[in-house]
């Protein structure tokens, strides 16, 4: 069983691995052991928000760049 | 590309493993690592590629930088990338325990490997690239 610590210390290290690199999530699930499902389903919780705040970003970027490339055609662009 | 994505292996050995491969852990587990290694590889592109591109405070010199229409065309495939590995952690986390993973999953994970891919094929070579695409182990 994991400890309310244990579990911030894992989501700490799993924002960490993001900067690390993929060898060093693979350390971390090997660590996190294979059967404490509670523990698994807020990483992947946290991974999906994780996710979506990136995809909102890339979409927020994307559209700035639309505004600025003339005769993009979009709203907000020169014409 | 002198060798197949490593990524899609894990994933497709994953699905295959289904419910019976109890030294993984279950299914689930199974589906949790390959997006786990999906989604950690595609957020480590995003972060470096963004520091590359040419301008940033850390970005290299031309031609050694990521070229701003490089980096428009890197963001309509991030888009691509994210929306599948949010479709792949969802599915993940809607798998029931017990049950095979759906097949789908490692179709999603081959997916978004592939645009990690076509992410790394469009930056210029350089030592962070090279760390990059070591860390993923996509070549």
């Amino acid at each position: 069983m994991f400890s309310i610590s244990s579990i911030m210390a894992i989501f700490g290290a799993v924002t960490e691995l993001i900067q690390k690199g993929r060898p060093a999530i693979e350390g971390l699930i090997a660590l996190l052991g294979q059967h404490d499902i509670k523990v698994r389903d807020e990483a992947i919780a946290k991974m999906l928000l994780e996710s979506d705040a990136a995809l909102q970003e890339i979409e927020a970027e994307i559209a700035a760049r639309a505004a600025r490339v003339p005769g993009s055609g979009l709203p907000g662009g020169p014409v | 590309m002198k060798r197949l994505l490593s990524i899609v292996l894990v994933g497709f050995a994953f699905v295959s493993c289904q419910s019976g491969c109890a030294s993984l852990g279950g299914a689930k587990q199974a589906g949790f690592q390959g997006f786990a290694i999906a989604h950690t590889s595609l957020m480590l592109t995003k972060n470096v590629e963004h520091d590359l591109v040419c301008g940033q405070s850390q970005a290299p010199p031309p031609p050694l930088c990521v070229p701003d229409a490089v980096h428009g065309q890197i963001l309509e495939i991030l888009k691509q990338g994210f929306t599948l590995d949010g479709d792949l952690g969802r599915l993940v986390q809607a798998t029931p325990e017990g049950v095979p993973l759906p097949a789908e999953v490692g179709t999603l994970i081959g997916k978004v490997t592939k645009l990690i891919s076509d992410v790394l094929a469009l930056i210029p070579k350089s030592p962070q690239k090279a760390a990059l695409v070591e860390k993923v182990q996509i070549k």
